[in-house]
């Protein structure tokens, strides 16, 4: 019964991500040729002759009927082959290969942190708050989060800059040239989810506190970090971990605006290079890096939720 | 409850011992001065090709300029002087280099006739497809001859061309030795050491990182400037790619050596005696009116309407405060370039109002030009205070580009730039008197000024400096009479180094071979 029922969330969990991915590919097919503009005439350059820019029209394929075009790309796709950059003629592939790093690490590292900082501060917070008691930092707790909600990221960037690369200098203003050049934009992509998920934390821990089993924890004088830390958090890893994973996929997704006032090198920068410069392929290479990253994310937690917590197998959350 | 507070506290402390170890970190500056062997940059984007004929973006120029010499460079006035030329004649159709023996490749090839005629003969073949044959070599057919007996290179061209020897000394027309012309696929990519003449080699391309160029040990044929070039050239330039909205942080804490600054983030650096600023050009800014039949300034009268109330220093404060304002279309180091005042309209708004009340007008503008497009807004503005009844779009460059050219049914007036890499006057008046884009020119508002045209197409095919300049004082006081457009201000790019490292500006180019340490 229970394989049967593992069974069926494995195939819906396939026909999903089959699902996604197809309506991903003809999403990004369709959205270049919704920015404005004649590629040819971009890629030809202002000084282009008509000729020329007709000529560099063949050479792109864009004079091809557009079902020609979108076959072009969807079979490619399907071999893995993302057709060459229009503006360097690299392939797309190798480009996103050289970027992708820059943007997972700073993703990777940022999740890692707002993770451990935000169990870390939810759960004291909750703790410290329990039953009433130091209600000025249950107070403190929700305004300062509250602020780091409402600055915008690139606030955010700028305020970090300013701080420690201009004034005090010691920290890298913009590159990645060093390990240390990931501190301001890993601080700066993960400090509104630190604020969001703290919150989450700090909610679902006051709730599980006053739960039979941590009254017996506490009865048992349990110390005070192995009751939260062994009992309390696994409590606390459903909400979580769902939230993480789509905090996760915002941070690729929402790594443009980091990488912009930071100089990173990664994917986000160079999508809005590649829309400036109409660089199709780029562009569609790059969305549906992300996007599928997106998707494969949203569903490994789906995975793992139903692991964790086999009930969610029958809930709406999985069965979509 | 201890156990809870002990957490709290020891979690606190390792964020701040993390915090304070990175922060003991140093940020990695280069020590500025005397000892230094890198200078590190900052570009744009990646380059799209390390081939010159191939370029077409202002990094791509960067690199073609570091990598490649050509036969003829500029002085700091703008005056041509040696490159691997030593001199040259030139007549209307032909055009004579005498080469400078002793310059090799990167490979160690010398550098003789025969390389810089096959070079030439490459750059002026159609099937090259390059966007710079007819800007150097006019419209006609080119025929590239060496003698190496006589140490020489002829080039013939079947229509006059008198602005060949301008083109000659624009990066684009850097001198690529064989070992690029064998195989072109490594010359684009910028991976055959062996293509080079200039005196750096691309040593590392980082894909939307950083470009790395080191200074060939076999190189010595820096150009003889009027004046010095004081300081030591840099063993290594390194060009992170991408950075320049954080290019200013990164000068002001030391990440970054050189490097062209907006012109909105130069107060940044106007109380610190540790940076120099200077400033290159690189084109022009004016207004072009769309001269086509039932387009509002088809009519000469509105055309000097909306000239009477624009105000161009005004206009230039707000697109480029850096800029010199001028009276065509270049600047003091533009061969032949009028500098009369007289020749432009004086204000009068309220003559323009009569004129222009109620008129419609469409203006299609680049957000790129002045910051979120304020220069269309700025036109926008005066000519709705005329009484025109003005629709404005601002656009990025892709689309803005593609409705100028392509759809010229669509707007009435524009701002336009120029990438003017010539320097000369042709660049920028061809695209608004003389033959029409859509029938093989480069003039993309349907003007129609003969007389100007005329002097244009004189001024070109000149046999003698005096004669072009007399043809081309007509084709500028013609055109200007009829206000065929309205001359703004210089394109300039502001390029701020730290204590320590200098560059020049070589007839007010950008030009990073003389960037030096010291």
């Amino acid at each position: 019964m229970i394989a049967n029922e593992w069974t069926v969330f494995a195939m819906r969990k396939a026909a999903e991500l089959i699902a996604a991915f197809f309506a991903l590919i003809i999403l990004t097919f369709a959205i270049v040729h919704l920015i404005p503009g004649d590629a040819a005439r971009v890629v030809a350059g202002i000084d282009a002759t008509p000729d020329q820019v007709a000529q560099t029209r063949t050479d792109l394929g864009l004079d091809q009927p557009i079902l020609t075009q979108f076959w072009s790309y969807f079979s490619g796709v399907l071999t893995g082959d993302l057709g060459d950059s229009f503006r360097t003629h690299q392939p797309v592939v190798d480009a996103i290969a050289s970027r992708l790093p820059f943007t997972l690490s700073i993703a990777a590292l940022g999740i890692v942190i707002t993770l451990v900082v935000s169990l870390a501060l939810g759960l004291t917070v909750a703790g410290l708050t329990r039953g009433n008691r130091n209600q000025w930092l249950d107070t403190a707790f929700g305004w300062s989060t509250a602020v780091v909600l409402a600055l915008p990221v690139y606030v955010i960037g700028a305020i970090l800059i300013v701080v420690f690369a201009v004034s005090l200098g010691v920290l890298p203003a913009a590159g990645a040239s060093s390990l240390v050049s990931y501190v301001l934009p890993t601080l700066a992509i993960a400090s509104g989810p630190i604020a969001s998920m703290s919150r989450l934390v700090r909610r679902e821990a006051a709730v599980v506190l006053e739960q039979d089993y941590m009254r017996t924890a506490r009865g048992w004088r349990i110390s005070r970090l192995r009751q939260h830390v062994k009992h309390a958090t696994p409590n606390l890893l459903s909400s979580t971990l769902t939230l993480s994973g789509l905090i996760l996929a915002s941070m690729i997704g929402g790594a443009i605006i980091v990488e912009a006032v930071f100089a990173w090198p990664g994917l986000g920068r160079a999508v809005v290079d590649s829309i400036i410069d109409r660089d199709y392929p780029l562009t569609r290479g790059i969305i549906l890096t992300i996007g599928g990253i997106a998707i494969v994310l949203n569903i490994a937690i789906d995975i793992v939720l139903a692991i964790v917590d086999p009930r969610t197998l029958h809930s709406g959350k999985v069965l979509v | 409850m201890v156990g809870l507070k002990r957490f709290a506290i020891v979690t606190c402390a390792s964020v701040t011992t993390g915090a304070l170890m990175i922060s003991g970190c140093t940020t990695g500056g280069n020590a500025a001065g005397q000892g230094v062997d890198t200078i590190r940059g900052a570009w744009m984007e990646d380059p799209t090709t390390f081939d010159p004929a191939l370029s077409e973006t202002t990094d791509d120029y960067r690199a073609m300029r570091l990598a490649y010499d050509t036969v003829i460079r500029r002085d700091l006035d703008g005056d041509l002087i040696p490159g691997i030329a030593k001199s040259w004649e030139q007549s209307a159709d032909q055009v004579t280099l005498t080469i400078d023996q002793g310059h090799v490749c990167g490979d160690g090839t010398p550098i003789t006739p025969e390389t810089v005629a096959h070079s030439l003969s490459y750059l002026a073949d159609p099937e090259t497809e390059s966007l710079h044959t007819t800007g150097i070599f006019g419209y006609g057919d080119v025929k590239v001859s060496p003698d190496n007996a006589a140490g020489t290179v002829t080039i013939d061209l079947s229509e006059p061309h008198s602005e060949v020897l301008p083109g000659l000394a624009m990066p684009q027309a850097g001198i690529v030795c064989p070992a690029g012309l064998d195989d072109k696929e490594a010359l684009a990519e910028g991976s055959e050491p062996g293509a080079f003449s200039g005196p750096y080699a691309l040593t590392d391309a980082d894909s939307g990182v950083r470009y790395t160029f080191e200074l060939r040990d076999d190189y010595d044929d820096w150009p003889e400037y009027s004046e010095p070039n004081e300081g030591t050239p840099a063993r290594i330039l390194e060009f992170v790619v991408g950075a320049d909205d954080a290019v200013a942080n990164q000068l002001l804490t030391g990440e970054v050596d050189v490097a062209p600054v907006d012109s909105e983030e130069l107060s940044r650096f106007g109380g610190e005696d540790s940076f120099d600023v200077v400033t290159a050009v690189t084109g022009e800014y004016y207004i072009m009116f769309n001269h086509n039949e039932g387009h509002p300034f088809a009519d000469e009268t509105a055309r000097r309407a909306a000239a009477q109330v624009i105000d161009r220093t005004a206009l230039r404060d707000v697109i480029d405060p850096e800029g010199d304002v001028i009276q065509t279309l270049g600047d003091e180091n533009t061969k032949c370039a009028v500098d009369d005042e007289s020749l432009m309209v004086d204000q009068d708004p309220e003559a323009a109002a009569k004129v222009l009340d109620g008129v419609s007008v469409r203006i299609v503008g680049a957000n790129a030009i002045g910051q979120n497009g304020g220069g269309s807004i700025y036109i926008q503005e005066r000519l709705a205070n005329a009484g025109a009844d003005v629709d404005l779009t601002n656009t990025d460059i892709g689309s803005w580009v593609a409705q100028v050219y392509d759809e010229p049914d669509t707007w009435d007036i524009t701002l336009y730039a120029t990438v003017n890499n010539l320097g000369t006057l042709s660049w920028g008046l061809s695209t608004v008197i003389g033959d029409w884009y859509s029938e093989g020119g480069r003039n993309v508002t349907f003007s129609e000024n003969s007389t100007a045209s005329e002097a244009l197409a004189g001024a070109l095919s000149a046999g003698s400096e005096d004669e072009m300049c007399d043809e081309y004082t007509q084709a500028q006081e013609a055109a200007l009479g009829s206000t065929d457009f309205i001359p703004v201000s210089m394109v300039t790019q502001s390029i701020v180094s730290r204590g320590g490292f200098s560059v020049m500006t070589p007839g007010g180019r950008e030009d990073y071979t003389t960037l030096r340490v010291g």
